[in-house]
């Protein structure tokens, strides 16, 4: 996540392909974490996720 | 005209209180902590205390109507840790509690968690064993989140806050709260204990990634930040605190002691935050935890519509609902768990 914002160029290649993303990294992630990373839209604005936040459960 | 759970355990909530009350002035001051709940929460639906074990219930026995007794003691528990929360927080609401003195509403609070949740355990309509059984789970559950809370309280005003600490902590208390909501529904359901592990798990990941991502809310969108104004050290704060170096920090410190009553010091940590990455970094962690609830949801093969009902729960919670539910599967209409098939003909003994 520290790469998200300081690498431009990782910021491409997590939203073109999030999982060839980290993985490149060495990062190992299990089942969820992966499930969690395609789950995501990381092509969304940092205000379209601010409008997005849920009160939770 | 449309089936309002709530609606409905509230009432009966308010029955059973009415019912218990030794004194007049108790049922006064109880029946005030339940309205006043009850008008916060307003049209909210679905109430995690009351959904959730009616739709564990529904998963495991095709029903949810046996388990309306259970929600009344799930909202007497939801009610007394909402009063000692607030009362932790200086929270409380002037309506209605300023006819009564702080002691009595901290009364109220234990009283709902002591004595009257307990009770409502005690009068379901259950085997001696099982209700044996929720009442050592309940004792269990509150002691976690004590040490959860416990937890928390330590973090309020400190510099230095790890973020798995925080993730910790929330896990801790809120996921452990309901944890504890489901187990009793499974317990209460007759299931086997793989099948109590695998809701209860399901219920920890809803708590966790719920409390989450009401603190993001808290921070990110509520337009006055309660956590900021007394020093809580949410996921996102401990997130950016944590890489900083020493200057850096004091003076992030500083800005957060600013943020407890200045709105311009408060909207300059949400942009900070923001540009740091934080809000993204939490979506992220809220949806792996929902990503572990719907993989436990999957093993526990759900009943229908019941399943359907506790997936859109983690919907709701995550920040990508539409690709979050990708995952889900229809469920069968009879319960073939790996642990063999349910028998509702007769209980079945808690712990099997």
């Amino acid at each position: 996540m520290d790469r998200w914002t300081a690498d431009p160029q990782f910021r491409r290649e997590l939203r073109a392909n999030p999982e060839d993303a980290v993985r490149k990294t060495g990062v190992e992630l299990d089942a969820e974490e992966r499930a969690a990373l395609r789950a995501m839209d990381w092509g969304a604005s940092d205000q379209e996720l601010q409008a997005r936040v849920s009160k939770g459960a | 005209m449309r089936y309002r759970p709530a609606q409905e355990v509230f009432s009966r909530t308010k029955r059973f209180v009415s019912v218990q009350a030794q004194s007049p002035g108790q049922k006064r001051l109880l029946l005030t902590a339940v309205e006043n709940l009850e008008a916060q929460l307003g049209e909210e639906e679905p109430l995690p205390f009351i959904s959730l074990p009616l739709a564990v219930h529904a998963a495991l026995r095709g029903e949810p109507t046996p388990a309306l007794p259970l929600a009344v003691a799930g909202t007497l528990l939801f009610l007394g840790i909402d009063l000692l929360d607030d009362l932790a927080d200086g929270d409380l609401p002037r309506t209605p509690w300023r006819r009564f003195p702080p002691a009595q509403v901290q009364l109220a609070a234990t009283t709902a968690l002591c004595a009257l949740a307990p009770k409502a355990l005690a009068e379901l309509a259950a085997p001696p064993e099982r209700i044996v059984a929720m009442q050592r789970r309940l004792a269990e559950g509150l002691l976690r989140m004590s040490a959860g809370q416990q937890q928390d309280l330590g973090f309020a005003g400190r510099a230095r806050v790890g973020a798995q600490a925080v993730e910790e902590s929330v896990a801790g208390k809120s996921g452990e709260e309901i944890a504890l909501w489901a187990a009793l529904a499974a317990l209460l359901a007759g299931a086997p204990s793989a099948q109590i592990a695998r809701y209860e798990d399901v219920g920890r990941a809803i708590g966790t990634a719920g409390q989450l991502a009401s603190d993001c809310h808290d921070l990110f969108q509520a337009e006055h930040s309660r956590d900021l104004a007394n020093g809580t050290r949410t996921l996102p704060i401990a997130l950016h605190l944590e890489p900083l170096d020493a200057p850096a920090r004091r003076g992030f410190m500083r800005l957060l002691d600013r943020a407890r009553e200045d709105a311009a010091a408060r909207a300059e940590i949400r942009r900070l935050l923001i540009e740091g990455g934080r809000l993204r970094h939490c979506a992220f962690v809220v949806e792996i935890h929902c990503q572990k609830a719907l993989a436990r949801l999957k093993e526990a093969r759900p009943l229908e519509p019941a399943g359907g009902a506790l997936r859109e729960m983690i919907r709701q919670v995550s920040f990508f609902p539409g690709k979050t539910s990708k995952e889900n599967t229809h469920g069968p209409t009879e319960n073939q768990d790996a642990d063999g098939p349910l028998d509702r003909r007769s209980p079945i003994p808690a712990g099997a």
